[in-house]
């Protein structure tokens, strides 16, 4: 079995603070194209084992999501969820289209919707760490995901054998409407490592990559 | 009064391709706004129709954004294009740069996509 990984209190604190200022510019860009308040709660990162996830998620990782997965490569390579409880989604878009249109064109469009939200809200976190670590980081084309958060966890982190799961659990809240999302990251051990490597040489604390 | 354009939007995103041309046909009700969602689609467009303008989305399925608009930059020197997408990162910004196009972010922003075509006119 896989070991524990436990962040030291500085790299708590850098995850914290390198995803707060991301996942702060992903929530201007959907305040923009929503044209409502993106309200952000404090960032909760855990990094877990694939085991650990289902205690850790507990009820509210059985509720039903519709997610957008984006792979990502650079310095280090993963795969960034952006999750929405399924009954929010349709509100999203109708809310992102801003303009009447019938409830038939509002399904129709819903999925596409959802997969550019989540194109644009990951690119922006993943470009802001692009800057911060001072590295190109590419993307692939989102795809659509559904499940419950558990589900599409677990699956998700299956199929390319990926032992760890960071699990950011950031709150956005669009104010006026009733739409929470979460992000989360799925990274294997080596881009993790590589990950907290990057991390600790951008804030200059020390972290050397374990060994095996 | 504008002359009648013709925009070209090449975007996978079918949600984008509606927002947009919504966007410039508020503002250009006389203009034709042809679209395609993938480099193929935008090519036998270019063939068949004279285009103004041509934004680009940069991760599409087949060729990419960057490939199509260097393609296109060749066949067509003086014709606006650019880059629209959520890829911000400034890797992305200079790879545009370096094939002659221009780079707008998504999410869509009026202000800058209506620039875009007013240099262009």
């Amino acid at each position: 079995m896989n070991k524990m990984i436990t962040l030291s209190e500085i790299e708590q604190d850098a995850m914290v603070e390198s995803f707060n200022i991301s996942v702060g510019r992903a929530a201007a860009s959907l305040s923009e194209m929503l044209g409502r308040e993106v309200i952000l709660s404090i960032p909760e990162i855990e990094i877990l084992r694939r085991d650990e996830v289902e205690k850790k998620v507990g009820e509210e990782g059985k509720r039903d999501i519709d997610g957008v997965c984006q792979q990502f490569s650079g310095p280090f390579s993963g795969r960034a969820l952006l999750l929405f409880p399924a009954e929010n989604s349709l509100e999203l878009v109708r809310i992102l289209l801003r303009e009447e249109v019938d409830m038939a064109f509002l399904t129709e469009m819903e999925e596409e919707a959802l997969l550019e939200v989540g194109n644009i809200l990951l690119n922006a976190c993943l470009s802001n760490f692009s800057h911060l670590l001072d590295h190109e980081i590419t993307t692939d084309i989102p795809s659509s995901l559904k499940g419950s958060i558990h589900e599409i966890i677990m699956r998700e982190s299956e199929k390319k054998n990926e032992d760890y799961v960071l699990l950011l659990r950031m709150a956005f809240v669009v104010k006026e409407a009733d739409i929470a999302g979460y992000i989360a990251f799925l990274m294997d051990i080596q881009a993790l490592d590589l990950f907290r490597q990057k991390l600790a040489a951008y804030f200059g604390y020390s972290y050397e990559i374990p060994s095996p | 009064m504008n002359p009648k354009k013709t925009i070209l939007i090449v975007d996978d995103s079918r949600l984008t391709r509606f927002m947009l041309k919504s966007l410039l046909l508020k503002n250009y009700p006389d203009w034709k706004v042809l679209d395609a969602a993938n480099a193929d689609e935008a090519l036998k467009i270019v063939e068949e129709n004279r285009v103004d303008f041509i934004t680009l989305d940069v991760n599409m399925p087949g060729m990419d954004g960057v490939t199509l608009g260097t393609e296109l930059r060749k066949r067509f020197p003086g014709t606006p294009i650019a880059l629209l997408t959520a890829n911000i990162q400034q890797a992305t910004q200079d790879k545009a740069r370096a094939a002659g196009l221009n780079f707008l972010p998504k999410p869509l922003n009026e202000e800058l996509i209506l620039e875009f075509v007013a240099n262009g006119e």
